[in-house]
């Protein structure tokens, strides 16, 4: 007896994405629906399925890039932190630096590397904006990694990210050129509406950071941060300007008494009652630090978070980049080769480096140059 | 209008779908970047209130083809982004609620970048497919978003692949590597391999009505328009066997046993022809209706309804 595999009915969400849950994501709370459909599927009639093993990231396509990848696995590591792996790395030069992603790291540092076992390792350096850590292991004639040369990979090329075997880890398609990533914008979970005495708390998401730093209806903001709160609007604007993550205390007035909250800002697209939120979560887990590069190229390599850091390569074998975050169900960002070699160069000189034209000021520059981004370009009327 | 349909082979010039080293996948590679541009310039964001959406140009003179859920009704106004970042004034035009299928008519400007539709006859699962669209929404600075995978299934309505996709790409292209779109995204299921598409076979078949500002409908035989009564046929036209309590039939004042003689003008042939009349009718129009209640002719007022959706 054969059984049907595919399930009858499988939950699915439709695509059309309400923006107000990006730019205005607490309008939303009243559209919690996400419309997930119940959709019934035909019996299969006649074509094949295709197996796991032929999806794009299957078994057998990763056997078709076992010579792309032969050279640099070698040049790949694992980074363990408390003896689980966190991301993965890539050797630069031969006497023992490492280049990883900075934000899961903690003290005690080990590397697994190919030939070597585990070594412990020590942070040189952070670079906060790239989110990079460079690494040093007590170790020499390790082979550091090829980087392509020249310009960055086009969009439609294949991309494949190794792991510590001989197979990628997993592979995708380079889908967006060189950009700066923007910020992720942050949020309370509030509500305002405009009155007289200050902008006034009409709604407080459960389970939103304003709820857990114990806003109430009925609160009245006076000052976020150190500035003076006008209006909803100001309000708005002054939150922007913490990333997820940040502490920012808020002085409300309630009942006569004005009271002093500190709430840990969370991410504007960040809670459940958000669509965005749910189909990228639903898909799998995500970079915690996954915004606010100043250059990164976009793929669509499925990958999970500790297998970023190392390095992802063309066909040709060389690396075009270092994966810097699994940033949702259709995005990995890397850090593309250039930036990656010198920020080597400028974690390398430590804290004592030489001032001079830093990865930092070549960000900004390239971040003034991305103003009018390269597009591709309608042709005109004729 | 002609659909801008061409034949397109599956393979695309490669030996076989299936990679086994660097030189085939490079093949796959070469194949991509030959038609990367051109099927970024295609493809465009979709602006509907604050909702977004994505599409794909299908004829120079700016028809673009979505999913039916982006537009929802047709005739509204939505607003077109091209892969450059202009905005441009558009029309929804027909909308297929079952298949999800829908169509806009971009209003200014032209002629426009446009992609062909593949005629589907050789396509199969294990053939390499190219995902477009503006997943999250248009960003500016962000060109459209490519992503490549396989078909995993083709089944009856829906075409299911593994270029991941995420909300914001509704309606976007999934095209083979000879650049031919093949299916228009629609749904995603919790896998990133999971994604489906609605196969441009689907549009084809209903090409007339989605090309026009029509009646939404779900389907051959289903519209969102209702009444609220059965009924079975009568020589002089439809016999009412039961009106729903609060419905617009019921409101009318239709009663069990009325024989609906003309709807709209037009004489009913049979209880189906009553459903097919209804069905061409918008929710809210007004239509009157004549009927034969105890051998006396009446005239009622009806305001078509809207079938909950589901």
């Amino acid at each position: 007896m054969v059984f049907t595999v595919f399930p009858a009915r499988v939950p699915f969400v439709a695509l059309q994405l309400e923006v107000r849950s990006l730019t205005r994501w607490l309008a939303l709370v009243a559209v919690i629906a996400y419309c997930v459909t119940g959709l019934s599927m035909p019996a299969t009639a006649g074509d094949r399925r295709l197996p796991e093993s032929d999806l794009k990231d299957g078994a057998r396509v990763h056997e078709a890039f076992r010579e792309v990848v032969s050279r640099v696995n070698a040049s790949t590591v694992a980074v363990l932190v408390d003896g689980r792996q966190i991301a993965l790395g890539v050797i630069v030069s031969p006497d023992g630096y490492i280049l990883t992603k900075a934000s899961d790291l903690s003290d005690d540092v080990q590397c697994r590397i190919r030939g070597n076992g585990i070594v412990g390792a020590k942070i040189v350096g952070i670079h906060s904006r790239y989110d990079v850590a460079l690494l040093k292991v007590d170790l020499t004639g390790l082979p550091a990694v090829q980087w392509a040369e020249g310009h960055d990979p086009r969009v439609g090329q294949w991309l494949a990210t190794p792991g510590m075997e001989d197979l990628p880890v997993a592979v995708g398609i380079v889908s967006v050129g060189r950009r700066p990533i923007p910020p992720e914008k942050g949020a309370l979970g509030i509500q305002l509406s405009d009155g007289a005495p200050g902008p006034k708390v009409t709604h407080v998401v459960p389970g939103s950071a304003a709820a857990r730093a114990g806003v109430q209806i009925g609160d009245i903001i006076v000052k976020a941060g150190d500035q003076r709160v006008e209006n909803p609007q100001s309000f708005d604007q002054l939150l922007h300007k913490f990333a997820p993550g940040d502490s920012v205390s808020v002085v409300v007035r309630r009942g006569g008494k004005q009271l002093t909250v500190r709430a840990t800002v969370g991410r504007a697209s960040g809670t459940p009652q958000t669509r965005g939120y749910w189909m990228n979560r639903m898909s799998g887990r995500m970079s915690h630090r996954r915004a606010g590069f100043p250059q990164a190229i976009q793929h669509d390599t499925v990958l999970n978070p500790e297998m970023c850091g190392g390095p992802v390569v063309d066909l040709s074998g060389k690396a075009v980049g270092v994966n810097i975050a699994r940033a949702g169900r259709v995005e990995t960002y890397a850090v593309p080769a250039d930036t990656a070699k010198l920020l080597v160069r400028e974690l390398r000189g430590g804290p004592a480096a030489p001032i001079g034209a830093t990865a930092e000021d070549k960000a900004e520059a390239e971040d003034a140059a991305a103003k009018s981004p390269g597009s591709p370009r309608a042709p005109r009327g004729k | 209008m002609l659909p801008p349909v061409v034949h397109s082979e599956r393979l695309a010039g490669l030996a076989e779908p299936d990679p086994r080293n660097a030189a085939d996948l490079r093949a796959i590679e070469a194949r991509l970047e030959s038609i990367v541009d051109r099927v970024r310039q295609c493809t465009v964001g979709i602006l509907v209130g604050d909702a977004q959406g994505s599409g794909v140009i299908v004829s120079e003179n700016g028809l673009v083809l979505t999913a039916g859920h982006v537009v929802m009704t047709p005739g509204r106004k939505v607003t077109v982004v091209l892969s450059d970042g202009k905005h441009l004034e558009a029309r929804a035009l027909g909308v297929n609620a079952g298949s999800d299928c829908g169509a806009v008519q971009i209003a200014e400007g032209g002629p426009f970048p446009a992609c062909k539709l593949s005629d589907m006859k050789t396509l199969r699962a294990g053939d390499w497919c190219v995902a477009t669209g503006h997943p999250g929404g248009f960003q500016e600075g962000r060109t459209p978003v490519v992503r490549l995978g396989r078909v995993v299934e083709l089944m009856g309505g829906m075409l299911q692949s593994d270029c991941p996709l995420l909300g914001g790409d509704s309606g976007g292209p999934l095209f083979d590597l000879n650049g031919n779109v093949i299916a228009i995204h629609s749904r995603i299921g919790a896998r990133t391999t999971l994604n489906l598409h609605v196969p441009v076979t689907l549009f084809l078949r209903d090409w007339d009505r989605l090309t026009t500002v029509a009646v939404p409908h779900n389907g051959e035989t289903e519209s969102p328009s209702m009444l609220g009564i059965d009924g079975q046929d009568d020589p002089k036209g439809a016999r009412v066997t039961m009106v729903f309590p609060r419905s617009p039939a019921d409101r009318a004042g239709l009663e069990t046993g009325d024989i609906i003689t003309t709807f709209g003008g037009q004489t009913p042939d049979g209880f189906k022809g009553l459903q097919k009349l209804i069905s061409a009718r918008r929710p809210g129009e007004v239509v009157e209706v004549r009927i034969l209640r105890d051998k006396t002719v009446q005239q009622l007022r009806a305001t078509i309804g809207a079938r909950a959706r589901e």
